[in-house]
């Protein structure tokens, strides 16, 4: 019996396969760089907007609170539980803080009160006022309302840096932060230092008094 | 026959739906990160121009009450409302009385940008409760809101701490209480506007322009001559309580001040304000505590120029009387045709300059008396204007000045009946024994500083070894008040009154008791206007449990 053979089923040359691989390679490691470079890219682009982020809150928050603040202070010092109460004491050695008074707008239920004048003529809310505090707790930007840190709320985080600069605490208040690099590949010049914004707000309600 | 079976799996078919599969995933994962990067950006750029939305709706509120415009308002009885208002049945035409508000709707602005393409915006106007009224006129409330769509699917941001600070309305009108069928941010602000004063913001105490308190002990507050309650040691006549005079135990915080232009007005370091401070412009600078009202801004008062007198030929001297040694007294002639020194022909001098200096130089306006010696009032009107003609007067330290008194004793005494106006034009230089009102009120004496029509400004110094009381009205005039007269002045230095200028400086610990009693007199007239008392937004949702 003759052997039937399949002349359909022809194979490559050697060469053919050589070429056929070399462009596969080519292209493979093509569609790789060009994905690892979009991952890249894509990480950047997330980075900066969580970095984005961070930066507009830490700034509308710090806006919003200084506009509706009747004074505001500046100190190095951290929050110390005493007696069955936390207060703020000072301390050359600690955090800078930003400390803002605020009109008690709310009452217990957290309901809006109406305003009303105190002896002196001027306007308040409800008795007393709450304080609203910003500084810097490791690499996290702190907000914190009342005196109880345990309390406080990480606004930000890959804070490097916070100063609230003395220039006019009775009419405004400016502050820098500083922000980390969140995405440090930069094979150019090398990584930046990090990314400073700038706070300055107009205290609306009737000047600080310090 | 033998036939060779070649293997035909699809494995390179699986490879590639895989690969495509990851890569898909890949790319949704990305698409959808990028997507909620997105909504936050839009969402917070909705946020921010909400806020843009409510400020204008307050200054649209702010305008309305300066003006007394209410175009396009409404009024309404009840309580504010929570949601937009839509009673159109009574158009405003008026500030809403206690237990209305009036309310408005500004048009939608067209927007372009990143988020959405249209801003409302909606404002109320209230009055605050009867125990908000102060000496000052009725506050009023101004709840301003910004709404502006969050376009976009109602999708949370991917950072809760976004929810926290930026409370977008994705299904629901947290300050409505109702439910919504677009995403939207809205935001609320609150605002107090307080009157400048009840008629045409004119205070007890206005600078133009700088405004400075150098000393430690300066202290301005107010008081009333023709209260019982603010004055002590004042007189009945005909039933109407009158003369009263400053002391600290009636003392009143209203010693209102008011600068246009606050560059450079500093309160340094410890003068005290008991009253409100008023201002246009920088912050004010120095030690603001010691305001114990309300700091606010704009001041937009409208401070009317003072003119030069226009008397007609003949009813006016150009000297004096003459002087009886060193004094010359001035009084009117209830015997002439008609009488001298009345309220309709008062006694009037157009004078050069007029410098009293040296010892016991006075000038002594009187009454005449009856057969009886008895003093007979209204018949000492006294008006003086002073041109400065000629570069007339005397030079003090270099400074031309066309009225000043200066030295030991010299000075002008008005008695209790005379009522006088001086109209200097030049520097003045008002020490010595100054200008001595008798009566102790001050709307009896009035300095204006006419308004030169170059735009120039001169100088005015009032100090003296005596309390002044009367009312300076001279607004291209920088003026000082001083504690410490030229001549041995006393402490505390009082200038009991009403001062309008073109800069002001209290020193040497001076003081300035503002008078009640002037504001009817005060120039102005017109409509109160507002500032700013207090600024709050409502960034609460008490559903959630947030408050601030």
């Amino acid at each position: 019996m003759k052997l039937l053979r399949n002349n359909a089923q022809t194979g490559l040359t050697l060469a053919e396969l050589m070429v056929a691989t070399a462009c596969s390679s080519l292209m493979l490691t093509a569609v790789i760089s060009a994905g690892v470079a979009l991952q890249r890219s894509f990480a950047a682009v997330e980075g900066y907007s969580l970095a984005e982020g961070d930066q507009l809150r830490v700034q509308d928050y710090i806006a919003m609170d200084c506009r509706r603040a009747v004074s505001a202070t500046r100190d190095n010092g951290t929050w110390t539980y005493a007696s069955n109460t936390w207060s703020w004491v000072s301390d050359p050695n600690g955090a800078a803080a930003l400390i803002l008074t605020v009109p008690n707008y709310y009452d217990a239920n957290g309901s809006a009160v109406d305003p009303s004048y105190n002896a002196n003529g001027a306007i308040q809310y409800g008795a007393g006022t709450t304080t609203i505090s910003y500084y810097k707790s490791g690499s996290n930007f702190m907000r914190q309302i009342g005196f109880d840190p345990t309390k406080a709320t990480a606004i930000a985080t890959n804070v490097a840096s916070f100063t609230v600069t003395d220039q006019d605490l009775t009419s405004r208040v400016t502050c820098s932060i500083t922000f980390s690099p969140r995405f440090v590949y930069l094979p150019g010049p090398g990584p930046i230092n990090g990314t400073t914004v700038f706070s300055n707000t107009f205290l609306r309600n009737a000047v600080a008094r310090q | 026959m033998k036939i060779h079976s070649i293997s035909r799996k699809g494995s390179i078919l699986v490879i590639v739906l895989l690969t495509i599969t990851i890569l898909t995933m890949i790319c949704a994962g990305s698409l959808y990160i990028t997507s909620q990067n997105a909504n936050a950006t839009t969402q917070t750029t909705s946020w921010q121009q909400s806020l843009t939305g409510a400020e204008a709706a307050a200054d649209l509120a702010m305008n309305a009450l300066d003006t007394n415009t209410w175009t396009g308002w409404y009024t309404v009885t009840g309580s504010l409302p929570k949601s937009k208002p839509t009673d159109t049945s009574t158009p405003a035409t008026d500030k809403p009385a206690v237990g209305q508000y009036n309310y408005y709707v500004p048009p939608a602005l067209s927007l372009q940008g990143e988020a959405s393409n249209t801003m409302n915006m909606w404002v109320t106007v209230d009055p605050v409760s009867s125990t908000f009224e102060t000496n000052n006129g009725q506050s009023y409330r101004i709840r301003a809101a910004g709404v502006v769509p969050a376009p976009g699917p109602g999708r949370v941001s991917n950072q809760k701490l976004d929810n926290d600070l930026r409370k977008i309305s994705l299904r629901y009108d947290r300050n409505a209480g109702t439910a919504i069928t677009s995403p939207q941010a809205s935001r609320t602000i609150e605002i107090i506007a307080q009157s400048n004063s009840p008629t045409g913001g004119i205070l007890g105490v206005v600078s133009r322009k700088t405004f400075t308190m150098a000393g430690n002990t300066d202290l301005i507050d107010s008081f009333n001559s023709t209260n019982p309650l603010y004055s002590i040691n004042g007189k009945y006549v005909n039933g109407q309580y009158v003369g009263g005079q400053y002391d600290v135990s009636v003392r009143e915080s209203h010693g209102d001040v008011g600068i246009l232009d606050s560059t450079g007005s500093n309160l340094n370091n410890g003068g005290y304000i008991y009253g409100n401070l008023t201002y246009s412009g920088p912050a004010i600078g120095g030690k603001t505590k010691n305001v114990t009202g309300t700091i606010s801004t704009p001041y937009t008062a409208n401070i009317p120029s003072v003119s030069a007198p226009n008397w007609t030929a003949g009813t006016y001297s150009t000297s004096l009387p003459t002087a009886q040694g060193s004094v010359i007294t001035i009084k009117g002639d209830p015997n002439a045709n008609p009488p001298t020194g009345t309220t309709s022909n008062p006694l009037r001098y157009q004078l050069s300059s007029l410098n009293l200096s040296g010892n016991n130089q006075t000038i002594t306006i009187t009454s005449p008396t009856d057969g009886n010696g008895k003093a007979l009032s209204g018949y000492d009107n006294v008006e003086i204007w002073v041109t400065g003609d000629g570069n007339a007067g005397t030079t003090i330290n270099g400074v031309l000045y066309s009225m000043s008194i200066t030295g030991k004793n010299a000075g002008i005494t008005q008695d209790s009946n005379a009522t006088v106006k001086f109209y200097i034009q030049g520097n003045a230089d008002i020490a010595g024994n100054g200008i001595v009102n008798q009566s102790n009120s001050a709307v009896d004496l009035w300095i204006y500083g006419v308004t030169p029509s170059d735009g120039s400004t001169s100088s005015l110094l009032i100090a003296g070894n005596g309390d002044f009381i009367g009312v300076v009205d001279a607004p291209s005039y920088n003026t000082t008040i001083s504690g410490s007269g030229t001549n041995g002045g006393h402490n505390p230095y009082s200038f009991i009154g009403a001062v309008i200028a073109n800069t002001l400086s209290v020193t040497g610990n001076g003081s300035i008791h503002y008078d009640e009693a002037l504001q009817k007199f005060l120039p102005g007239g017109g409509l109160p206007t507002y500032s700013y008392a207090s600024w709050f937004e409502d960034n609460g949702d008490n559903a959630r449990g947030i408050t601030f």
